[in-house]
Parts: structure tokens; sequence; C-alpha cells
């Protein structure tokens, strides 16, 4: 894939960010207004500078490219369903169901696995997560999430 | 290992289940206290305190959690949306549980939804100044104040807290024209006093006893002087009708049966009247208050009159 | 002489010892999961120490602080993700070194670091507090605004490659930090109509976000099946020679445990200022700037000795005067109080046998921290080289979320965290390096609430912002500031000076 100029983008995410922010602004009174104010403006300022210098030495780089993309998608999708979900279907019982998917999904030969071998996976990850679980939460006394099941 | 922790599993399971089964009398599982500040501060200090007590009386464990954020505003955003089970109780406070809805235009919560249980101390405002400073009493601050206009710094914890109400009250009073510093807590304000970086504080009862060494301490702002520090005078001594203050209690969700509150209120009032732990509140300079579930109620309804009317007279309401 | 001999008993009752070395695990082990941080370590164990003697219980506590803040070196070192805001310096160097092989020994050097940073500040804490803790008080508004701002300045050292661009993070960061409550006024700010948005966006879980989930993401698209890309070397006498390699240094083992505890006694800066600001230092003192980010020592032992200084000196303040100099220590106060020991001249008097204790315990857990920190980080460690991506990357976030949770008992902080991690990656995606946003985000209230209060102060002067400029130690950090910024601009011109010599 080719080198993108990410100086370029990143100046206009900044400078499209520092207009949500300012659009925000709202009805602040005088002494809560001063700081964002200020770096909002300083952010626009310096996102500019950054895009003075994308035009003039850029910075060249692949965005976005892995060896493995469909590796990184298929996590970064099943993360973001785990948190998603953890309401409804419960912390510990989302956590076994993804953890799972991603080991398989990841697992080079997987096609070569036998179930017997995904029950001991299975067995392990639920293992894992009611040990970490359950020392957090009794032992710890550490706030965990709650849900479906715990 | 591995059949241990299968035992272990075991055993939680049934563990789980039987709680579940049995849970015909109340209560007959751990409740969460969860206090909405962070760990240290004044709420925190007191439901730890609270947490022995309310074990022996209740018979079940109480588990402290803290869920701090918005100053309290994030932890009373989701007590008002709990299901009404009896098994949690939330740390609640004047003024903040009125003022932030009045103040702010989505705070998730209403002021009326904080369904008190027990209103159960309470820490006066004091104006303290430092050991050197130049002023003496209420009255050398106020003339200063008067005679240059914003000059006079006073710090306190926090906006639209009970501190800074208090120094609205007492500008409004007096009509001098004083500028108010707020901290991020009354803890943090410390450091500014003691530095001479303020002119001096509107903080709470409990930092005057904790300090007292290297502080003066001139008005209380109490209806009557507080056991903690007898030689301090009212504000009402002095001439000046103000008393202000946090007042720290604990709710439940709305909905939740009179029989529980009823057993949790008894719980706290118990505490309350426990000599070691009246001598604990004392030296750590809280004054302790018995506002049961009517009680809380007529008291949160009459201060957020008060508030209301102070805020806009003030033109501060929006 | 009765007190000395009161304390040695105390110290060396088994009781005591055991729960020292228990403590300083404990904290450890917190310490190294992302979002455990040394605040909650401390106060999830003061409802123990509350039925323990007071001596006991405040051993545990201080062992706890020590253990956690050196804990968190583990997860910087192993998966690029600092265990606590303390550590966040120590994955710039301490990651690259793991990568090529060599975590045993980054491990080891942070070890060694951190309890020679940890000494440095309980010495200075036993010998120092009193005058120190004065000094601490000269920091009014004014001056925490200067900080905040030399702060900002080191952002030139973090940002490897463009310093435009480590500007714009840092600013980015100062902009996150606005959101949530004002802190003067009380506005409620750019919440986007979400009052679960009124807490603003916690540092941890931002922290978690921007490094941890990124990491995560490339971890797995790289397609690698272990974290490391070499086989562990198992190598024997590692911790003699690496003991001997730190001690050859003893100029930045020095000057970063000085800074550690100078950043500590000022209250509200703590461990997370103090090794970014140690870690400039020791890349700007250094003779060979460029191997700083790609695996060197001096980068480990700069973060790792600072930060476990402020333990011992971010206590100078609460116990002279009650002031707690940092979140864990503000805790540590609770329980004095709950204990009925007021802090102050009381506790060096009446209380004496108590503090010295408490004090010389701080000292014994630090040494303790050597042998359980090696153990434990070795077979950490192992676990990590050796198990393969397709465990070990939803395990951490398995992790992260129960961290995330954890810190406020709120899931929407999990719903940030994640968002955070969205928005880090396409960051770094665009060549932006977490540690300015970060600092940005650690700075943001600091600076706002020095300059806001410091307007506040002079209202009734004619001029407002004369304030900034005539205090005394005001004027020290502006200098400071200024060299601190100037500093790289003069170190690029001379290098191209060079630079275009050499072509010719």
């Amino acid at each position: 894939m080719k080198e993108k100029n990410v100086d370029l983008y990143a100046s206009i995410l900044m400078l499209v960010i520092a207009g949500i922010f300012w659009s925000q602004m709202g009805s602040f009174t005088k002494f809560g207004a001063i700081f964002p104010r200020a770096i909002i403006v300083l952010l626009a300022i310096s996102s500019i500078g950054l895009f003075v210098k994308s035009l003039l030495s850029p910075e060249k780089k692949t965005i976005f490219e892995h060896k493995e993309k469909l590796d990184a998608v298929v996590f970064l999708v099943t993360i973001i369903l785990w948190v998603v979900l953890m309401k409804i279907i419960g912390f510990v019982v989302i956590s076994i169901i993804a953890y799972f998917v991603i080991t398989t999904y990841l697992d080079t030969e997987r096609k070569n696995r036998t179930i017997k071998n995904h029950l001991v996976t299975l067995g392990f990850i639920c293992i894992q997560v009611f040990a970490f679980y359950l020392v957090f939460s009794i032992l710890l006394h550490v706030p965990v999430p709650h849900g479906f099941l715990f | 290992m591995k059949k241990t922790l299968a035992i272990i599993l075991t055993i939680a399971f049934f563990a789980v289940i039987s709680i579940t089964v049995l849970a015909d009398s109340y209560p007959s599982k751990p409740i969460d206290y969860v206090v909405p500040f962070d760990p240290g501060g004044e709420s925190d200090l007191t439901a730890r305190l609270q947490q022995k007590y309310l074990e022996e009386i209740l018979g079940v464990n109480v588990l402290i959690k803290n869920k701090p954020g918005g100053g309290g505003a994030l932890g009373w955003a989701e007590l008002v949306k709990e299901k009404p089970t009896g098994y949690s109780m939330t740390g609640c406070n004047l003024p903040h549980t009125i003022v932030q809805p009045l103040m702010r235009e989505n705070t998730g919560y209403e002021t009326e939804d904080v369904n008190p249980v027990f209103y159960f101390q309470s820490t006066p405002n004091i104006l303290v100044v430092p050991k050197n400073s130049p002023f003496n009493s209420l009255e050398d601050i106020i003339n200063f104040a008067k005679e240059n206009p914003g000059a006079m710094t006073l710090g306190g914890s926090g906006s639209y807290s009970a501190n800074h109400l208090g120094v609205l009250e007492l500008e409004q009073v007096t009509g001098a024209t004083i500028t108010y510093i707020p901290f991020t807590g009354s803890g943090a304000a410390i450091p500014a006093l003691l530095g001479n970086h303020v002119g001096g504080l509107m903080t709470y009862t409990t930092m005057g006893v904790n300090y007292k060494d290297d502080i003066k301490i001139l008005a209380v702002a109490s209806e009557e002087r507080v056991p903690s520090l007898p030689d301090v005078p009212t504000f009402i001594e002095l001439g000046y009708d103000i008393v202000e203050g946090a007042y720290r209690g604990v709710a439940v969700a709305p909905g939740t049966s009179a029989e529980q509150i009823k057993i949790l209120e008894d719980a706290l009032r118990k505490i309350n009247q426990n000599p070691e732990f009246v001598q604990k509140m004392n030296e750590m300079g809280f004054k302790l208050e018995d506002y049961g579930q009517q009680a809380s109620v007529e008291l949160v309804a009459k201060r957020k009159e008060y508030y209301t009317q102070l805020l806009g007279e003030l033109g501060l309401l929006k | 002489m009765e007190l000395a001999l009161k304390v040695l008993v105390n110290i060396f009752a088994i009781k005591n010892l055991i729960l020292m070395l228990a403590g300083t695990t404990f904290g450890m082990m917190m310490g190294a999961l992302p979002g455990l941080t040394a605040t909650m370590a401390v106060a999830l164990l003061v409802p123990f120490t509350f039925t323990m003697e007071p001596v006991s219980g405040l051993i545990t506590l201080g062992a706890i602080y020590g253990g956690a803040i050196y804990g968190g070196c583990f997860s910087a070192i192993l998966v690029n993700t600092p265990g606590t805001p303390s550590s966040i310096g120590t994955t710039f160097d301490g990651f690259p070194m793991a990568k090529k092989g060599e975590g045993d020994r980054a491990i080891t050097i942070a070890t060694i670091a951190s309890a020679f940073g940890g000494i440095i500040g309980v010495l200075v804490l036993i010998f120092l507090s009193p005058p120190l803790a004065k000094a601490s008080l000269k920091f009014g508004p004014p001056e925490y605004f200067w900080v905040s701002i030399f702060g900002l300045t080191i952002i030139a050292s973090l940002a490897s490659k463009s310093i435009i661009k480590g500007i714009v993070g840092g600013i980015f960061g100062l902009l996150v930090s606005t959101i949530g409550i004002a802190p003067i006024g009380g506005d409620v700010r750019f919440t986007f109509g979400l009052s679960s948005f009124q807490g603003g966006v916690q540092l941890i879980v931002a922290l978690i976000g921007f490094f941890c989930i990124p990491e995560l993401i490339k971890m797995v698209g790289d397609g690698a099946q272990s974290m490391h890309a070499m086989e562990v070397k198992t190598r024997k006498g590692v911790f003699g020679r690496t003991f001997r390699e730190v001690f050859k240094m003893p100029g930045n083992l020095i000057r970063s445990s000085i800074i550690g505890t100078i950043v500590g006694i000022i209250p509200g800066a703590g461990g997370n200022i103090a090794n970014l600001v140690s870690y400039n230092e020791a890349k700007r003192a250094s003779k060979d700037q460029e191997k700083f980010g790609t695996g060197c020592m001096e980068g480990i032992v700069a973060t790792e000795a600072a930060n476990n200084a402020t333990v011992g000196s971010g206590m100078v303040p609460l116990v002279t005067l009650g002031i707690p100099g940092a979140p864990p220590a503000a805790i540590i106060l609770g329980a004095l109080m709950l204990q009925g020991l007021r802090p102050g001249p009381e506790l060096f008097s009446t209380h004496a046998d108590i503090t010295y204790t408490f004090m010389f315990s701080m000292l014994i857990a630090n040494i303790m921290m050597v042998g359980v920190g090696v153990l434990g980080g070795r077979g950490l460690h192992k676990v990590v080289s050796k198990l393969p991506v397709r465990f070990l990357a939803p395990s951490i976030f398995f992790l992260t979320i129960l961290g995330s949770y954890a810190i406020r008992n709120n899931i929407v902080d999990v719903f940030v965290m994640l968002g955070c991690g969205v928005i880090g990656y396409i960051l770094r995606e665009l060549g932006f390096h977490p540690g300015p946003i970060l600092l940005g985000l650690i700075l943001g209230s600091i600076a706002e609430q020095g300059l806001v209060q410091s307007m506040l102060m002079s209202m009734g002067r004619a001029n407002r912002w004369s304030i900034f400029f005539t205090r005394p130690i005001s004027l020290i950090l502006i200098v400071m500031c200024l060299v601190s910024a100037i500093w790289p601009l003069i170190k690029e011109m001379r290098e191209r000076k060079i630079g275009k010599e050499a072509a010719k």
C-alpha cells in the first residue's frame, strides 16, 4: 500500500476536533471558560502549524497496514462487541465467548484442530476467567462488572 | 491445581445459589455501601467508621465501594436508576444533591429522587486564617473586605459547595466583596492556607480540629457552638445570621420498601448512639445529627427552598 | 536510645516482617495489572489494617504503596502498558529492551533503580521532613501553573519524531482534561449531553486506552506468535551483572532520585510527573541521546528511580503538616485519623515509636522489593513471552476491563477506555505518540487550577497578571521552563550545523 502524508490527515483531524469542542463551549461562566478557550485556540494554531509542515516536509507512512490485517479487524470488532454486550449478556459469559472467539480465530492451525482441542481451550479460558473474576471480587473485594450470571 | 479450582468453583456456585434461595429475611446477603467520593474524604471516613458497627447490627457484610466523579453526581445518577433491592445504599450529601440539579443542565438525577434513609452527621462551616495572619476576628476580615473590594480571598472546597455558599451568604449579609477560590477538596485547600496563598478558608469543622495548631478559627456557622471546638464563637453570636455546612447521610434507590428503610435507619441511629463511635466522631470534628427518614425529607425540602431563594437573589440561577 | 531500641524491636518482629513482605507483594501485583493503581491498592487494604495495631497497619500500607508504584514497571516493560501512571516513561525504553529478548534484564534494572530511589525518598522523609515541608508550602497556585508549564516543555523529548506533532498531541491531552466539571466555576463542560461525562476522563482509563489497546491491535495485526520476538535467553548471573551496570551510573541514579523526591514533596504532583521529568533530564544529560527510546538502561533507571522516590517524599508534608502529597498518601492520612493519630508534631513526640517504625519499615520493604520483584518479574516475563498472542491479547483485554471498571465502579469508564483505545489507535497510526497526550491529560487540571486560582488571587490588584511573574519561586520555574523549551531547538540547530559541516 502507498505511503500517506499522515501529517496532513493529523492536522485536519485535530482542526475538526478543535471545531467540535468550540461548538460545545456554550454558556460557560467566565472562569470556567478561560482555560478551555485558550486550549482550543492553541490546538487550532498548532494544527495549522502541522498543516504547514505537512506541505513542506511531510511525514510519509503507511496507515492501517498490518501483516494480518483481517486478524486485527476481527480482534477490534470482537473487543468492541465484548464491551457493548457486557451489560446485556453478563460480564463473565461474554468474556468467555469473546475470549474463545479471538483465540480460535487467531489460531493458525485451527483447521486441523479436533473438537477435543477446542474443548480443552474453552476449559482453559473458563478457568482463567473464573479464577480472575473470583479472586478479584471475592478475595480482593475489587469492584467487578455485574450482569447475567454473576 | 485444576482440581482445587474446580472445587472452589463448585463451592462458590452453591454459595451463590443458596444465598439467593434463602433470601427471605432482610438483610440476608452483603450490603453495598457506595461512597460517591474518593477514599480519604469526610464521607469515606465516616462510612469506614460505621462499617464495623453496621456489620454487627445487621449481621451481614457491608462492602464500601467508592464511586467518585462529578462532585458525587455520578454516584447519585446511578443510585436513582438502581432497582430498589435494599442491598445497596449510597452516601448522600447536602447541599450537593440540592444545588447540583439547580446549577447544572444535565445532572442525571433530581433532588427528590435521592431517597434519604438517615442524615447522621454534619460539618458546619468554619472561617479560619493562618496562625500568622494579621486578621484576628471576623470583624477584621469584613472591614478589610469592605475597604478593598475583592482583595480578601477565601479558599474552600469546590464550586457551589457548602463552603462556597457560606462565602456567598457572608457577602450577602455583610455587603462586603470577597473573592472565593475553589480547591479540589477540603484537604487540597490546606496547603494554600498554610502557605499564605489565600487570606483564609471557609472550610469544615473537621479541618479545624485537624490543623488547630497552625490556624486561627474565627467563627463557626452552626446554630450553637460545636463540642469539638468549644472556644469558637458562632456567626450568630457575632451578629451575623449565617448557618451553613454540609450534611451527610445515606440514601437508597427510589421505591425501596419502607420496612427495609426502617431497618437501615434504625441501625444507623443505633450507631450514632454508640459511645465509642460518638467519641471517635467528635475527636475528628464531626457533629452528629439525627434526621430519620421523615425528618430528612423535610430537611431537604427546607434547604432546597432556601438555596433556590439565595441563588435566585444573587442572580446565579439559570 | 530507648526509642531506637523500640523501633528496632517493632520492625524486626516476625509479624511485621511478614506484613511488609505480604504488603510489598500485594502492592506489586496490583501495580502490575493495568488499571489497578497504588491508590486503589492502599484503599482496598485500609479496612483490614483498621483491625490491626496502628504500627502494623501503617507498615502494611507503606509497603503496599511502594510495591504498587514499583509493580507498574512490569506491564510497562513486558506489554508496553504502564501499570500505573508512574511508569509511563518506563515503556519508552523498557518495552524495546524486552522486545530484544532482554525483558529479564529490563526488570532487574527497574527493580534495582526502584529500590534505590525508594530508599533515597525514605531517607529524606526520615531526616529532612520539617524543613522540606515548610518549603513545599511556598508552592501556591502561580507556582503550580509554572510547574505544569515546565512539565509540558518536556514534550519535545517525549515526541520521538516531530516536535510539532508532540505539541499538538500534548494540547489534545490538555483539551481532554477539560471534559467534566470545571474545577473553578463548576460548569459542566464538553459532556456532549451525557451526564456520565460529568466526572471527566479518568487518567488511568485514558492510560489503558491510549497505550494498551493500540498495542494489542498491533500485536494481533503483526501476526506474531508470541509477544517477544526472540526466545527468552536464560542467562546466569544477569542479576549480578546488571547490578554492577546500574551502579556504574551513579549520576543518573542520584539525579533521578532527587528529581523524584522534589516532585513528590510538592502536594498534588507525584510519580506520574516525576518519571517523565526524570526521563527528560536523563536524556538531556546523556552524551548519546539517540539511543533513548531504543531500549537503553539509562531511561529505565531514570523513570523507576524517580517514581519510587516519590513514595517516601510524598509523605513528608503528610507526617509533618497532615497534607497528603499524593492520592495514596491521602488514604494513609485517613487511616492515620481512623487510628486516632493526628499528623503533625505529635507524631514525632507522643507517637514517635510508631512514626519511626513506619518510616524505617519502608526502608526494609524496599530491600524486600528487590527479592520479590526479581523473582516475580522473571516468572511474569516467562508467562508473557511463552503465552501465545491468541491467548495473551484477550487475557490482557479482559484485565483492562476489570481495571477500568474498578477505578470508579463505573461501567461508563469501560466504554471510555475502549473509546480512547480506538482514538489512540487512529492517532498512533497517524504518527502521534501516546506519551505527550497523557502528559497533557495529567497536567491539564494542574495548569487550569493554577491559572484560574492565581487570577482569582489577584482580583483586588491593579495588575491581574503580575502575580505570575513577581514571586521568587515562580521566577525560578520560569527560567527552568525557558531553558527546557529552548534546549531542544539549540540542540537541533547545533546538529544541523555539524551535519552541514560534515556534508562539506
